[in-house]
Formats: C-alpha cells, sequence, structure tokens
C-alpha cells in the first residue's frame, strides 16, 4: 500500500510542475468566472425588465400576469457545466497521456520496475495521484463558482443546494475520469502514443461535440430562434401532444444524443442545477431517483474505464506498451 | 524557389500518409455528408410539426400563428456545415499545421533539413502551401459532396452552387487561420502537448468563450444553428461587452458571413441600440488569418535550425 501512496505522490507533484496543467486550471477558472458574471447579467437584466413592465402595467390600471422572474442560484452554473463537459473532458485526457508519456520519455518506468513493485501497484498509483488531482480541480471550480455565485450573483446557497453542488462535482469527477481512463487505455495500447493523444481528441469530439449537436439540431423545438413551441404559444403539456405524433422520429433524436455520454452528465447535472425548471423544488431524492439512467450511465463507464485500465496493465503484452513506443 | 514546393511535396505526402488526419477527414466528410440530410429531414419534420400544430389549435378553436420558418432558404438544409466547420473543420485544421510543424521535430530531421540549401522563408512558404492544398482539397470534396447532395434534395440553380462555392472558399480563408496557429506552435513549443493544447485553448477561447462574453450565449447553445433568443437588451453592461469584445469574435462573425454567403435569414441574437454590420466578417476574418500568417513567419524567424528537435 505504501508503495502506492509513494506513486500516487510522486505523480501528484509532475502533475503540479506542469505547466501544460496550469494552463488548463487557469483557464477552467477564468471561464467559470465568466459564466457565471454573464448568466448574472442576463438574470438581472430580465428582472430589470421585468420591473419596466410591471410599472407600465401599473400605470395604465393593469394587473401583472407573467410570472415574477425567479433566482435559483444553482441555473447560473449552467455554463460551468457546458465547460466542464468540453474542458473538463480535454483535462481527463491529457493526464491520461501525459501519466504515460513522461514515463516513456524520461525512460524512468525501466527503473521503477527494476523495484520490487507490481505492475498493478505502479496503475493503481498512478490512478489515485490523477484522480486526486482532478478531484482537487473541481473542488477549485466548485469553490470558484460558490464565491462568483456570492460575489457576482449576490445569491447565498442553502444546504440543499450546496449538497446538490456536491453531487454535481462527484458526477463531474466521474466524468473526466471516463476520458482520463480512455487515453490512459489507449496510450498503453498504442505503439505511438502522440497517435492515442489524437485518437483520443476524435472521440472527444464526436462523443462531446458531435453527437449532442446533432441531437439539439433536429430537435424540431430547435428550428426556431426562441423555440418553436413558444412561438405557437402552447404549453408544454400542449407540446407534448402534438409531439405524441412523432415519436418515432423523438427516439431516433433521443437515441443519438445518448450515444454520447456527456449528454447523459448533462442531463443528471442540470436536473440537479435545477437548469430544467420542472427539477426546481423538487426534492433531492427524487429528482436522483428520476435520473437514475444517467446516474448508472456516467458511473457505470466510469467503473468500466478503471477496470479497462487494470486489464491493459495486467495483460503480460503491456510490458511492451510500457517499454517501447515514442 | 524549387525548395519550397520539395518542402510542399513531402508535407503532403506525410500528412496523407497520418492515420489520425485520415480519420478526421472521413469525419469530416461523413458530416458533410450527413449535414444535408440532417438539415433536409428536419425542415422536413418541423413542417409536420406545424401541421400537426395547426390541427391541434383548430380543434382548439384557437387562432392560428403563420408559420415561423417561412423565409427559410433552400440551401437551409446546409447550415449545419456552417456549424462542422466551425467544430471539426477548425480542429482538422489546427491538427494539420500541428502535424506539419511537428514531425520534423519528431523525426529529428530539422538540422539535416536545414544542412541544405534551403532558407527559412522557404521553408515556410512550404509549409504554407501544403496547408492551403491539404485544406483546399479537403474543401473541394466538401464542395461536391454538399452540392451534390443538395441537388438531390431540392432544385438549385447556378446562383446556389456559386454561393456554395464561395461558402467554401471563405470557409478556406478562416480554417487556413487556424492551421497557421498550429504551425506556429508546433516550431516553437518545448513539449508535443503543449503545442498540440496551445492552438486548442485559442479555438475554445473564439469558438465559446467569447460567443458567450458577446451574446450570452452558454457553450453548448452556440452549437445550434438556429440561435436561441437571449433577450439582454436593457443590460447595459452586457452591450457594453458586447461593443467591446465582438470585433475579436471571429467564430461568431464567420457564422454570420457564412449565413450570408448561403442566403440564410439574418438571426440576430440579441437585438440592440448599437450593433456591427454583419459585413464585419468579411474583414475581419481574411485581417484575422494575416495575422496568424504573421504569427508562423514570426515564430519561422525564431526557429532554432541546429536545436529544433524534440527531446521528449
Amino acid at each position: 500500500m505504501n508503495k502506492v501512496v509513494t506513486i500516487a505522490r510522486k505523480e501528484f507533484r509532475d502533475i503540479l510542475r506542469s505547466r501544460l496543467l496550469l494552463i488548463v486550471i487557469l483557464f477552467l477558472a477564468i471561464v467559470t468566472i465568466t459564466s457565471i458574471l454573464v448568466s448574472s447579467l442576463v438574470f438581472q437584466s430580465q428582472v430589470s425588465q421585468y420591473n419596466d413592465s410591471l410599472n407600465l402595467l401599473k400605470e395604465l390600471g393593469k394587473e401583472p400576469t407573467g410570472p415574477t422572474p425567479e433566482l435559483f442560484p444553482l441555473n447560473l452554473l449552467r455554463g460551468v457545466i457546458d465547460y466542464i463537459e468540453i474542458i473538463g473532458a480535454v483535462l481527463g485526457m491529457l493526464l491520461g497521456y501525459l501519466t504515460i508519456s513522461r514515463e516513456k520519455n524520461t525512460k524512468t518506468l525501466k527503473l521503477i520496475l527494476t523495484r520490487p513493485v507490481s505492475r498493478m501497484e505502479i496503475v493503481t498509483g498512478k490512478f489515485l495521484g490523477n484522480s486526486i488531482f482532478i478531484a482537487l480541480t473541481l473542488l477549485s471550480v466548485g469553490l470558484f463558482s460558490y464565491l462568483g455565485l456570492i460575489v457576482i450573483g449576490g445569491v447565498e446557497l442553502s444546504l440543499v443546494e450546496l449538497t446538490k453542488l456536491g453531487i454535481v462535482l462527484l458526477i463531474s469527477f466521474a466524468y473526466i475520469t471516463i476520458f482520463f481512463s480512455l487515453t490512459f487505455f489507449l496510450s498503453l495500447s498504442m505503439k505511438t502514443i502522440s497517435h492515442a493523444l489524437m485518437i483520443s481528441f476524435v472521440i472527444w469530439l464526436l462523443v462531446v461535440l458531435i453527437l449532442p449537436q446533432i441531437g439539439d439540431t433536429m430537435d424540431p423545438d430547435n428550428q426556431v430562434p426562441g423555440g418553436f413551441f413558444s412561438s405557437m404559444q402552447l404549453t408544454k403539456s400542449q407540446e407534448k401532444q402534438v409531439m405524441a405524433n412523432f415519436s418515432s422520429y423523438e427516439t431516433i433524436r433521443s437515441s443519438i444524443e445518448e450515444i454520447s455520454i456527456t449528454k447523459h452528465y448533462e442531463r443528471a447535472s442540470f436536473a440537479l442545477l435545477g437548469i430544467k425548471p420542472e427539477f426546481n423544488g423538487m426534492p433531492l431524492a427524487d429528482i436522483l431517483s428520476s435520473q437514475w439512467v444517467n446516474l448508472l450511465s456516467v458511473f457505470g463507464l466510469f467503473v468500466a474505464g478503471v477496470c479497462a485500465c487494470g486489464f491493459i496493465i495486467s495483460r503480460r503484452q503491456s510490458g511492451y506498451s510500457f517499454d517501447n513506443g515514442t | 524557389m524549387n525548395s519550397c514546393y520539395v518542402v510542399a511535396r513531402q508535407e503532403i505526402r506525410a500528412t496523407i500518409r497520418e492515420k489520425t488526419f485520415i480519420l478526421l477527414l472521413v469525419i469530416f466528410l461523413g458530416m458533410t455528408l450527413a449535414s444535408t440530410y440532417i438539415g433536409w429531414s428536419s425542415g422536413h419534420t418541423i413542417q409536420s410539426v406545424y401541421n400537426s400544430t395547426v390541427v391541434f389549435l383548430q380543434e382548439q378553436g384557437k387562432a392560428i400563428p403563420p408559420p415561423p420558418f417561412e423565409s427559410a432558404s433552400h440551401l437551409s438544409p446546409l447550415k449545419n456545415m456552417i456549424i462542422y466547420i466551425v467544430l471539426i473543420g477548425t480542429l482538422m485544421a489546427i491538427m494539420v499545421g500541428y502535424l506539419m510543424g511537428i514531425r520534423d521535430r519528431i523525426a529529428g530531421v530539422t538540422r539535416i533539413i536545414f544542412s541544405r540549401n534551403i532558407t527559412k522563408k522557404q521553408f515556410l512558404l512550404g509549409k504554407v502551401l501544403s496547408i492551403l492544398f491539404m485544406l483546399g482539397s479537403m474543401l473541394l470534396i466538401a464542395f461536391i459532396v454538399s452540392t451534390v447532395s443538395s441537388m438531390l434534395l431540392a432544385p438549385i440553380t447556378f446562383a446556389d452552387v456559386m454561393r456554395i462555392a464561395g461558402f467554401y472558399g471563405f470557409s478556406l480563408v478562416y480554417l487556413a487561420s487556424f492551421s497557421f496557429l498550429g504551425l506556429s506552435f508546433a516550431l516553437t513549443r518545448n513539449t508535443s502537448a503543449i503545442a498540440l493544447l496551445s492552438p486548442i485553448i485559442i479555438w475554445l477561447v473564439i469558438t465559446f468563450m467569447l460567443p458567450e462574453l458577446t451574446s450570452a450565449l452558454y457553450p453548448t447553445a452556440s452549437l445550434n444553428p438556429i440561435l436561441p433568443q437571449t433577450d439582454v437588451l436593457q443590460s447595459t453592461a452586457l452591450n457594453a461587452i458586447h461593443t467591446a469584445v465582438y470585433p475579436l469574435s471571429i467564430s461568431e462573425q464567420f457564422k454570420v458571413v457564412a449565413g450570408n454567403i448561403l442566403s440564410l435569414p439574418y438571426q440576430p441574437v440579441i437585438v440592440r441600440n448599437f450593433d456591427y454590420p454583419f459585413w464585419l466578417g468579411y474583414i475581419s476574418i481574411p485581417v484575422w488569418t494575416a495575422v496568424c500568417l504573421t504569427v508562423s513567419l514570426i515564430a519561422v524567424g525564431k526557429f532554432k535550425k541546429s536545436q529544433g528537435e524534440l527531446n521528449e
């Protein structure tokens, strides 16, 4: 166990020394603050417009009919989730690539293997070191978000909201680790390690950007700026009645989206943060039970990724991957 | 002059042999083909959804709003292609530039190359020519695919074909800028990972962060060819940010110009008191590409012939 901890500690120190990761974390911090700032300004603008309309109606001697804009603080984190989807995945891939490339390039792994350390201990140590780093990065994002909500948004989070934020960070951890495992696995499996990074980027492009984009583009509601059903003045239940005639189309569209793990991550996070309005005010247990498929997908793939890395390292041929390649 | 052709020929051959490049090319061309169908299919479906909505509203005895998509052009099915250029095309362009800059350094042959009768300018010119050839060929194939698939789905005129050609021509200018960035970082950075990550971070800023600042668009929302309307008319702060940042928001300007070339209806995300003209992108994008080319020129100027190899 001590050997695993030693390797994890060394791995963690190596990551901290890398300028590359400093750049990514700094970038994540900037986009988190930017996103909260923009969301807060948009909300303030909505409130201001509502108040103007209210005053106008009062002057005309009429009563307001529309709903009052209500701030759900966690809604302001929508952009942050979008960035974790995109940049968090890149961070995971870079960690997976660097942890192997460092050893291959400096030939230090051969040296480590001369010591009484098993391959499984090396992999476990590396996984642990990187996992701690991912967890700390996400905690920093959580802290930036929390401070951003207080300082920029001018709102306080309740205990339930903090719990929801904590669960979202936990799901984010599993999501980023999936991409770490992918590149880790490919870096060990492929002869040319730089190809592993590029293949990972291709998979990232497909899973994170293209598949969700196709699903969004096919959504009939997205065909008109501001939403088709809003332009037709239909309520949510009326929209459902109309779309019942297009169930096959919707099944295909939804299936395309569900191939992407990013969409599962997004759905679960959006539900917990109340970005989908129907989840605002819903008890936490109910939200979690309604999202069990998305949660199972994210955590299932996380476990599969960890197992795949354990499998590749336990194969005898993996010695080839460790000792060779550029 | 011959030396730069030798460099260009070698780069083109080597890039074509790269499996990753081929994989990205297949995805790009696959999405080019799919984009027309997806655009046509979603357009067809929304018409059917509208018809169903009309029947539903008639049954309820309610007034029937006019179809909100009447102004759609018959090149509308290609609207997804604008997004694929911004997403896949740019990443592929970065990859092309990166590979052309890093390959010699990883192989450790830069000293050998410069021991021959070749100047740094010829070296760069060869790389630039090969980048333009690779991107041009890729976009030419995409143009053929888009034109043929559009012809199969709807009657298009010669003017429409010219519009599609114009769109891909302008895309070449946009994509070349990202290749030049990829090339510059690949020539100057000390590690291959930083060389690849740096232009990708710039791409992330241009594609997601700046549109969020200028138009309050969530990162994933900017992937939709039909933009949501974010009503921030009364926000002085957001309008000020928009005024300051929009000229730098290259991807947004590309989308506007590309939509204009394809004759798609213009959909301003936000209605403001002051807005930049739609044609700004016609000027700023070539200027941006020229800036990126200048960065490449500086990168080659700083490139140390004797210490160019990567020792990772």
